[in-house]
Formats: C-alpha cells, structure tokens, sequence
C-alpha cells in the first residue's frame, strides 16, 4: 500500500482523523515547498503566504474527502492550483495589485512590446543578479496562467508530466504540448541572458533555424 | 520515418522538450537522441532549452514567516467550529490553546490563577505601588469569610483599578461585546456573572487569598470597593461592566508576557488605559498578514482603504466567532450556579418542560423514571437516551449548553404543528374518507402505523401518500384562522397577525385552505418576527436559540 510507504499520506491520514498535532506537522513539512510555488504562480511573496494558509485551511477542511490513492502532494497542490487561479482571476477582476517586478511601477506588469526593448539590445555582462531575477520573473509572467503552473510544478517542484496533469485536470499530453510552448517562449524571452556567465557558443546570433 | 526534432504542426518541440524531462519512452527517445547526434543545430536548440529552464533557478525562492504554522493554526479553529469566519479573516486575538480546545474549567482555573501570581512576583515593585500608604511589611489581617467571595474573583480584578477605570475601558468598547454580535440591543445580554468564576480548589483559594493579602492595603481596599461598588450597580449597567471585566481579564490572560506587564506596570489608570489602547492595537495589527499591513500603511488611495475597511470587517467577523467559543468555553467552566439563557430564566425554563410534553410528547419526570417510550411521544429510543443524558450533565454538572443544543437539534428534528380546534387525525380510524384509499396495503403500512397516535406524524405521514398533490382532497389539518385550537388561535391574534406587514399577511392568506401549507407558512413567518410559538416551538426568542446554540446562525 502506498499509505505504509508515504509518510505524508500517514500524516494526512491522521488529519483526516481530526489529529490536528498532525495537521500542525503538515503544514510545517510542506509550507516552504508550497509557498515557493505560490509565489512562482502569483509573482508576490506576502499574497503567497496568504494563499497558502487557504490551501492549509482547504485541506483541512476537505480532509474527509482525501484518499489515500494519490500522492499527498498532488492532492495539496491541485488545491493550492485552484486557489491560485481564482486569485489570479480576481486580481484580474479586482485589477489591484500587480505582480512585483520592481520597474514596472505603478501600472502592473510591464507589456510584452517594452520587453522587446531590452531584447534587441545584448545584455551587458555585468547584468546584475538582481536585474536577471527581474527579467526572469517578467519572462515568467508573460507566461499563460496555465503555462505558468505547469512550469512551476515541472521545474521546482519536479514532478512529472502523469502527476502535473493530474493537479491540472488534464490529460498528459496536453500537459506536454503546455510545457513545450511554455518553454518556447521562455527561451524566446530569455536565450540572450543565457550566455551571460560564459562564452557564448559560435551560433549564438543566428540561433533559431529554420524550424521554426 | 517523421523527424523527431521537427517542430509540431502549430510549431513546437514537444518531443524535444519531453526528452530533456525524461518523459519519453525507449524509442522516441531514440529518434530524439539520434536527431541530436546528427544535429548541431538540434544541439544548440536542446542546449538553449535547457539553459533558459537552468535561468529559472535565478528566481528568488520566498521563504514563509516563521510565525506561518501559528497564523495557519489559528485560522483553522473557525474552520474545525464550522463558523463563517474562515475564509479570509484573519484573526486579531489568538485564544490560547486551552481556551480553544477541549477545556474544562478544572485546567482554565490554574491557568488564569498561574499568571495573576506571576504577574505579582514579577511586578513586586512597579504596579501599584503608587498606591501603597504604608510599609508592605505591615499586614492586613486575615480576610474575613464575607471576603472570601470577592477574593475568589479576584482574577477578574488584577489588571483593573477601580470602577471609574473599569467605566472608561467599557467606554472604549475595546472589550465591547456589541462589536461581536449582529443585535446590538442584545449584544450584552450574553455574560452574566453575578458569579463569574468558578469555585477554586482550596489549594487556589489559599493562594488567591495569600496573593490578596500580599496586597498594600490601598490596593486591597481598592479591590474591595470595586467588588461592592460592582455588587450595587443597576443591573443593566453591571451587565455591560461585567462583560467588559470578563472579557477584559481574558484577553490579558492571553497577551504575550512583556505586553500584559507593559499594561499593568503603567503607573496611572490614565496610562494603564492607554497601555491597553496601545496593546489591542499593535496585536490587531500584528494579527493582519504581512500583505495587510502593507495594505495598511498605504491608505492613500481609495480603493486600497476600501480593501483596508473590508478586511476590517473580516477581522472583526473572526474576533466575533472567537468570542463565542471563549463565552461557550467560560459558561461550561463556570458551574452550576451560573446557566445559559434560556436556563437562567426560571420561567423560560418552567416553559421548557411544557414545550417537551406539548410539542413532543415527553414528559419529563416518565423520562427521568426511564420509563418513557418511543410508542408515548415523537421521539426515538435513542433521542429519548440522548434527551436525558445531555438532561442529567446539566442538572448534575452544568453543561447547560449541550442541554440546550440537544433541545434544539430535537426541535429541528421533529417540528411541530398547531392542533386543530377539533380532533387531531392520529390513527386510521380518524382518516376521512376520501383519505382512505391512501392508507398503503398492509405490507407498507409500517411507517403510518408507527406514527399512530402521534401529531402531526401521523397526519404528514399520510399527506405524503398520494403521488401528487390533489386540492380535492380534503385537508388533514386546520387551513385558516378558526379551525386551530385556543393556544394557537390565540396566538395568531394577539402576536403574530399584528406583527405581519401587509406582504406577509398576502402570502399567509395564499396559503389557506392548505394543509400543512398554511400551518407551516404561519410558523416560518413567526420564525422571522423573532416569536416563539407557545407550545410549538422552543420557549424564547428563537433568533436567542440559534445565538446560543447554533453557530452557523452567526454568519451573514
């Protein structure tokens, strides 16, 4: 059974039992992994703290209806991408906060047109970490909603397209044909930093055949 | 053979990238490897993939505030009592575990004893010394037994200096119980505590007593005109000083060390309130996620102080759900001297037991006896068990309130109707004739049998009989003002009919002539005017009984 093998289907099998010493340990063991996610998804530390203890209160609140047949972590973080996506949807509707980059300023997030900008310019080496961090986030939020949890769950989470497409509600193709166009345009944003550390191979300039 | 680093028709290397994951099976995987081996530019697409996920690692990577598991478990106490305020509320007094859980008063009284002695040694020197008009090595003498009493309340009185303070901390309405209920003519009605403490153990009666004498004598007179001046006080007044004092002493029970010694060190009642002021504040503020007090500090622009008054009102949706736990809490700690509405009521109470027998047909001193049967009244075995265990807690160990939540979970289970002025339908022999050819052959007559002699189950047992509604069909009950009997008839008179709006009475007529339509229409709108239906419905206010006993009633 994968109940005797997982420790967490264990522990979530005693906050279904109204344990709450472990449902107090469950939050401690996967917040870290969930807020990161979240503020991945929403591009906003504080409001990932927020949305996380709706998860932790979701689950606990849906306990009765966890089976032990799935991962504990594929059920938490289909929650936490429900969340997730109302939150960004209301963001939309509400039209309040945006996601943090630190020079879109005021308006929100910083459209695709000013983007190209700085593309056509080659960034200088001396880029800063912090700077980088910034275009990488904006890359990330040029993404799709879904694009961007199935590349959160596929690179920081680690889990496999059989398990993304379950949190997601889709089937595994689908959720391999999102990745592919995801990191299309993520390398599309993001392939004149990649070089930035180390010398740029011979073809760098004329890189993008004719596949395309 | 198609090329398996040729993009997909709309132009994407779902192969590709699939590879790169370790998605792919044996053999695409092979037509990808093979690609890359003849490819350089293949190569370098692969390469640039790869790198540009590698970027992503650049991210900052948020670390959650260290006080994230408390926040998360103190937002999940609404969430386990089924109450409203759980969805975004966050909550600005964290009641300490023992308030919260399965507390009996035998472990709340070391607790709040445990810090008033504390408090003491602690703050030796600094609170109220301003007060001491002689040596402390100079004693009092021994209270007396009168004193005893107002000792044993002293928990109540630690962080308070006189009436005139405690007057000026009910004026704040910091403590104010009006902000946790939706009726404010009724808000303060919930504490009464002519006795708010339980008896102590004689070991904590000791200690309270060593810790009153301890006391400068300024201060130990203080304590004692405060509880006399308390004792004398018009009733409505003391009620609202009492709530104020109990919620008061609770919520200093539960500050952090440093803060409950900030507010009962300042060296004036002027500054002690301020203190408080300062303290309930910074722990509201506290209490907001770091997004809200973000929020908060930005107040500038409309639509953020919109969000700002918003979540204002979540909090204090959270603190009323708090308080109700912490008044359940302390009324099931407090003992049989001190009951729940509608128990402190004597005649509401005297009125209990005549609703039992009309309504459901139990009479009380048959149930005590354990001779009460489900065939003599409308409940089941296991309700009739149920009705006298929770009975025997109240009366013998003073859980009033599950008393009274049996009570009203039985008269949510078995509703009842008005009587008819003539005679009841209750047994086959009554069935009108029109009526007969509903009574199921004898093989399914089981349920209407097992409602003989009971109303109105029996009578909607068999109103339940025909496929469809049919107005031809006589009624099985009264249908209009005239044919119910005296109580209700009364009833309808004298307060329901002068209470309805022109509206209501148009959807009561709508009804006549249907039975139970029109019985059941009568009792929801009584139910919306707040009456409670003289030996239908339980005694007393109905929207008291969903306050007292039924938490989902406080949601909005």
């Amino acid at each position: 059974m994968m109940a005797l093998r997982d420790p967490d289907i264990r522990l979530m099998l005693r906050v279904r039992a109204d344990d709450r010493a472990a449902f107090a340990e469950l939050v401690e063991r996967y917040q870290h992994r969930l807020v990161a996610v979240l503020a991945h998804l929403i591009g906003h530390k504080d409001e990932a703290e927020d949305l996380a203890q709706e998860v932790f209160l979701r689950v606990y609140r849906t306990r009765l209806k966890y089976t032990p047949k799935a991962k504990f972590s594929t059920w938490l973080f289909t929650i936490a991408n429900n969340l997730a996506l109302n939150a960004i949807r209301d963001r939309h509707r509400r039209k309040t906060i945006p996601l943090e980059v630190r020079e879109s300023g005021p308006q929100g997030p910083r459209t695709a047109d000013a983007f190209t900008a700085d593309r056509t310019a080659p960034p200088a080496h001396q880029l800063q970490q912090q700077e980088l961090a910034d275009v990488i986030k904006r890359a990330m939020a040029d993404l799709n909603e879904r694009q961007r949890v199935a590349v959160v769950l596929n690179k920081f989470e680690d889990m496999n397209y059989a398990d993304i497409a379950d949190v997601m509600g889709l089937s595994t193709k689908a959720v391999k044909s999102l990745l592919s166009r995801a990191r299309g345009k993520l390398r599309e944003a993001l392939q004149p930093y990649i070089y930035m550390d180390t010398e740029p191979p011979p073809h760098t300039a004329d890189e993008d055949d004719g596949d395309e | 053979m198609a090329n398996p680093m040729r993009a997909t028709d709309d132009g994407h290397d779902d192969d590709l990238i699939a590879y790169l994951d370790g998605e792919l099976d044996e053999d695409a995987a092979a037509m990808v490897e093979a690609e890359l081996a003849r490819n350089p530019r293949a190569r370098e697409k692969a390469e640039a993939y790869r790198k540009t996920y590698e970027l992503l690692d650049y991210l900052p990577k948020p670390e959650p505030d260290p006080s994230f598991t408390t926040r998360t478990l103190t937002r999940l106490q609404p969430v386990i009592d089924g109450s409203a305020a759980t969805a975004s509320g966050s909550q600005p007094i964290a009641l300490s575990a023992s308030m919260l859980g399965a507390t009996t008063r035998r472990r709340v009284w070391p607790e709040l004893l445990a810090w008033v002695a504390g408090v003491l040694v602690a703050l030796g020197i600094g609170y109220l010394t301003h007060l001491t008009t002689r040596p402390a090595t100079q004693r009092e003498p021994e209270p007396t037994a009168a004193e005893i009493a107002m000792i044993e309340s002293l928990p109540l009185y630690v962080g308070v200096d006189d009436l005139d303070f405690l007057k000026k901390l009910d004026d704040s309405e910091l403590f104010d119980d009006r902000f946790h209920y939706d009726d404010p003519q009724v808000g303060n009605q919930r504490i009464d505590l002519n006795k708010p403490l339980d008896q102590p153990t004689d070991a904590n009666r000791k200690k309270l007593i060593e810790l009153f004498i301890s006391y400068p004598p300024a201060r130990q007179q203080q304590i004692r005109t405060l509880h006399n001046q308390l004792a004398v006080a018009e009733p409505a007044i003391r009620q609202s000083l009492t709530g104020t004092l109990l919620r008061y002493s609770l919520w200093l029970d539960r500050l952090p060390e440093s803060d409950r010694k900030e507010i009962l060190s300042a060296s004036t009642s002027h500054a002690r309130l301020d203190a408080i002021e300062q303290v309930h504040e910074r722990h509201w503020r506290a209490s907001l996620t770091p997004a809200q007090q973000e929020k908060l500090k930005k107040t500038t622009i409309i639509e953020e102080r919109q969000d700002l008054a918003q979540e204002f009102r979540e909090r204090q949706r959270a603190a009323r759900a708090e308080w109700i736990l912490a008044q359940r809490q302390w009324q099931q700690m407090t003992g049989l001297d001190h009951k729940p509405w509608p128990f402190s009521d004597d005649a509401l109470t005297q009125q209990i037991e005549g609703y039992l027998k009309t309504a459901l047909g139990v009479d009380m001193a048959k149930l005590m006896k354990k001779e009460l049967q489900p065939a003599s009244c409308r409940l089941t075995s296991e309700e009739i068990r149920d009705l006298r265990s929770s009975y025997e807690a109240a009366t013998k160990e003073g859980y009033w309130f599950s008393y009274g939540a049996c009570l009203l979970r039985l008269a949510d289970r078995h509703p009842a109707l008005p009587r008819p002025s003539r005679e009841a339908i209750v047994r086959f022999a009554q069935v009108p004739d029109d009526w007969k050819r509903f009574i199921p052959k004898e093989a399914k007559k089981g349920r209407l049998e097992g409602n003989s002699g009971r109303w109105p189950d029996f009578a909607l047992e068999l109103h339940r009989a025909p496929l469809k509604a049919d107005n031809r069909l006589s009624p099985l009950g009264p249908t209009k003002p005239g044919e119910f009997d005296e109580g209700f008839e009364k009833f309808m008179k004298d307060k329901l009919l002068p209470a309805l709006s022109d509206d209501q009475k148009k959807r009561l007529t709508q009804a006549e002539g249907k039975w139970p339509a029109y019985s059941q229409e009568a009792l929801a709108l009584a139910r919306e005017k707040n009456l409670s239906v003289p030996g239908i419905t339980l005694p007393g206010a109905p929207k008291e009984w969903d306050r007292y006993y039924r938490l989902q009633a406080v949601k909005k």
